[in-house]
């Protein structure tokens, strides 16, 4: 029986990954990034029960990482793959993190040490990291990655600081790009999504990147949560100091025939759960939220979004505003919209504004067929919706279309029971 | 907002009306409000771009007739620009000034301009008419020298001309007519207005939007398009003007120089050529928004203006050149542009010159906007 390889660590390749190997069947967990976890790993709380993301994934990331069956591949790359189903040979690239992986406690040394400051991809640029590290707390591997673009040792020859401090000796300048064939039965790909966030609409119409208090959805996330760089305070960019009231936007950069047509399926959901987390966290900061239709379409949705109303207070307007005015004083932001319901138009003024930032996928498009919409092409939407149209490749979770936790985890568990197919017959 | 008094009939196919006259994105509209809430004009009045094409999605055809909205809209396509469904909402608004045009004409000739076949062939009947015309009443063509007084004598063609004069005020009193009762149905409905409002509102829109065209210069950036539009304006005030003083002069026998009206006439000729042949080539261009897609009626007015335009400075070339026969033939061609000019005119583009004051009119006096 041969190994499955599933390429993403994300909740979507954490469950296929699991159910594969739950049967027995031996995985290949490939992630691009240090550390499996994926979008969710960002998330503060998850819609409609409002969980802890964290707390509901963090398990699973341990649970993959403890897995007899389950070889996790992280900061690597699938560079080549040849063969058929059944019988795939996929060349990955393990990329030199330049710490011993067998030696690195992640006991985070290093990190204090490290002079060089970097944006914080996991807050999304909200805070700085050094140039070795450990994207977040709960990262799986907990190992010690360096940053060799921003490492002093690299680009300058100098410091060495976390060789001289590491307590376990695990720094390894040295370390080389290694390539490995991996012979594999069948390959689940769910290499999700990224915003929109480089579209002109987003600055010129937006200011987002011109405004400091514009954000987009994911950022704000991380705002909102508790390992977020504020620690779950909401404070503006610019003065440091709790706004008075958030406007959300909805379809930004989504459905809109310019951009992006596609609805993403997540942001009315996940704009009503960060407006709730708002009152929660601070009772006295006003919310409204822009929007053209609520898609509440999921279980338990439609109360979720009718207790954002009724419980939490939290103003909807129906309306896409047309531009936001910065006030080049205060930093607040005036919106102008027409309020569709009683068709007058406005101009209010808010002191944050959060985009619900369209999505697109993450494609890995030499491998996987690529459909007019962006995401990976299915082999029949309805009867084998996680089938690529290769035969024993599989996409799921966002590359295949957009959508929720929920849905990313049932098509990780489908894609799972079909590889399995391909693994069993397989010899 | 829709006016409450009786159940407003409706028009399933209405928004298909629209669409083929240049209305295409109506279909794809789903209501954001971007485009009033983007649109120059909102600033200071209420312009419901996006409850226009919910109308005409829901087929309320008598709220879509009386409602002077699109006549407020001077095409500066903002909202098509932001419009995320591409629903063109510029163009929607132009088609609705063609759709009330047409319901506003009596027995709805006016869709005799807007169909290329119908709109040549009424061409040709103008030309025969014209031509006829000008047949049975020309006088001497004497050759040695240009004497246009002899080749169609004047008192003939101030008759034709109080004639055409008569066609079009009393044309004009029907159409106005039926603009004022839908209008007066759809947002006018148990409101009465002082008489003074009336005068006064028609005098600040008269002088400010009509002669001036203030709004069209408030944007910025948008300067080129504004004098070329005072141009033409200015240009069929001026030869208006050229054409009484003249008839004025010699029907009262005032004796008021030749060289007055002439040179009132050339200035007003100037004004149109030069913002005839802008626009012409903006429509060639078609990289502004308004240009982008221009149709039958479009080109009809520029057309017939600036054939009555050019032919005119022939003529007057031609005379001071002592040239006869080239002349003639010009004043003739001179004299039928006009004909189709005057005579489409309460039917074609350019009639937006009476309706556009009257719908903000209207709707200053009954809706209280700030003009």
């Amino acid at each position: 029986m041969k190994p499955v390889m599933v390429v993403g660590g994300g909740i979507s390749g954490i469950q296929a990954a699991l159910d594969l190997a739950d049967q027995g069947i031996k995985v290949y967990l490939v992630e691009k990034t240090p550390s499996i976890g994926g979008r969710m790993a960002q998330l503060d709380k998850t819609f409609p029960t409002l969980d802890c993301s964290s707390c509901i994934l963090t398990p699973k990331m341990v649970e993959v990482a403890r897995h007899e069956n389950i070889e996790i591949l992280a900061y690597s790359e699938v560079l080549e793959i040849n063969g058929e189903a059944g019988n795939f040979k996929v060349k990955v690239r393990k990329k030199p993190r330049y710490v011993d992986v067998t030696k690195c406690t992640g006991c985070g040394v290093c990190m204090k040490y490290c002079p060089s400051k970097v944006p914080d991809e996991f807050n999304l640029g909200l805070s700085e990291r050094k140039a070795i590290y450990i994207p977040f707390p709960q990262a799986i591997p907990l190992k010690a990655t360096i940053d060799a673009e921003h490492c002093l040792w690299f680009q300058k020859n100098i410091c060495r600081n976390c060789e001289k401090f590491c307590p376990a000796k695990a720094i390894d300048y040295e370390q080389k790009p290694e390539d490995i064939e991996l012979n594999v039965a069948a390959i689940i790909f769910a290499t999700g999504y990224e915003l929109i966030a480089d579209h002109s609409l987003l600055t010129d119409q937006y200011g987002y990147g011109r405004y400091a208090n514009v954000y987009t959805n994911l950022e704000f996330e991380r705002l909102v949560s508790a390992t977020g760089p504020t620690g779950g305070e909401i404070l503006r960019r610019s003065d440091r100091r709790h706004p008075k009231n958030i406007a959300f936007i909805q379809c930004v950069c989504s459905r809109d025939v310019r951009i992006n047509p596609n609805c993403s399926s997540i942001c009315c959901m996940a704009s009503v759960k960060e407006a709730i987390l708002v009152r929660e966290h601070h009772p006295d900061i006003e919310v409204t939220i822009f929007y053209m239709d609520m898609r509440a379409f999921g279980k338990g949705y439609q109360e979720f979004y009718d207790r954002a109303k009724e419980e939490f207070g939290i103003r909807f307007v129906r309306s896409k505003p047309a531009t936001i005015v910065e006030d080049p004083e205060t930093k607040n932001l005036i919106i102008y919209y027409e309020d569709t319901h009683t068709s007058t138009y406005k101009a209010e003024e808010f002191e944050m504004v959060v985009l619900a930032v369209g999505i697109k996928p993450v494609v890995p498009d030499s491998f996987v067929p690529v459909g007019e919409d962006m995401f990976a092409q299915v082999k029949d939407p309805y009867l084998d919706p996680v089938a690529s149209p290769v035969p024993g490749i599989y996409v799921i979770g966002m590359l295949n279309s957009p959508k929720d936790i929920p849905d990313s985890v049932i098509q990780g568990s489908a894609a799972a029971m079909k590889a399995s197919i391909l693994a069993c017959k397989s010899e | 907002m829709l006016s409450p008094k009786y159940v407003v009939p409706k028009k399933p196919d209405l928004s298909n009306e629209l669409i083929k006259l240049g209305g295409e994105g109506i279909k794809r509209c789903y209501q954001c409000g971007t485009c009033t809430a983007i649109c120059p004009l909102s600033k200071t009045q209420t312009v419901a771009v996006r409850r226009m094409i919910k109308k005409l999605q829901l087929g309320l055809e008598e709220e879509v007739l009386g409602d002077p909205t699109p006549w407020l809209c001077y095409f500066c396509g903002d909202c098509n620009e932001t419009c995320p469904k591409d629903a063109t909402p510029g163009n929607i608004m132009d088609a609705i000034r063609k759709y009330q045009i047409i319901n506003y004409s009596i027995g709805k000739f006016a869709k005799v301009f807007y169909d290329k076949v119908y709109a040549l062939a009424s061409l040709v009947v103008m030309t025969i008419i014209g031509l006829i015309g000008m047949y049975t009443f020309h006088g001497e063509m004497v050759t040695n020298v240009v004497d246009i007084d002899s080749f169609i004598p004047s008192e003939i063609l101030h008759d034709a001309g109080l004639v055409l004069l008569a066609y079009v005020i009393i044309v004009m009193v029907v159409h106005i007519a039926n603009m004022y009762r839908y209008t007066k149905r759809a947002i006018g409905y148990g409101k009465s207005a002082p008489l003074g409002k009336w005068v006064s509102e028609f005098f600040k829109i008269l002088i400010k939007e009509a002669l001036f065209q203030s709004r069209l210069l408030c944007e910025e950036g948008r300067s080129a398009r504004y004098f070329a539009h005072i141009g033409v304006i200015w240009g069929f005030i001026l030869l208006f003007a050229a054409t009484g003083i003249h008839f004025i002069s010699d029907s009262f026998g005032l004796g008021v120089p030749e060289i007055v009206p002439r040179v009132v006439g050339i200035i007003g000729g100037i004004g149109l050529l030069y913002g005839g042949i802008y626009y012409l080539i903006r429509r060639f261009e078609k990289k502004e928004l308004y240009a982008k897609a221009s149709d039958l009626h479009d080109w009809w007015l520029l057309l017939l203006a600036l054939g009555s335009g050019i032919s005119g400075f022939l003529v007057t070339v031609f005379m001071y050149a002592n040239m006869a026969m080239a002349t003639y033939i010009f004043y003739g061609i001179h004299l039928l542009f006009v004909f189709y000019l005057i005579v489409s005119a309460p039917f074609s583009k350019l009639v937006h010159m009476i309706y556009r004051p009257f719908a903000l009119w209207f709707a200053s006096v009954w809706e209280g906007e700030e003009i």
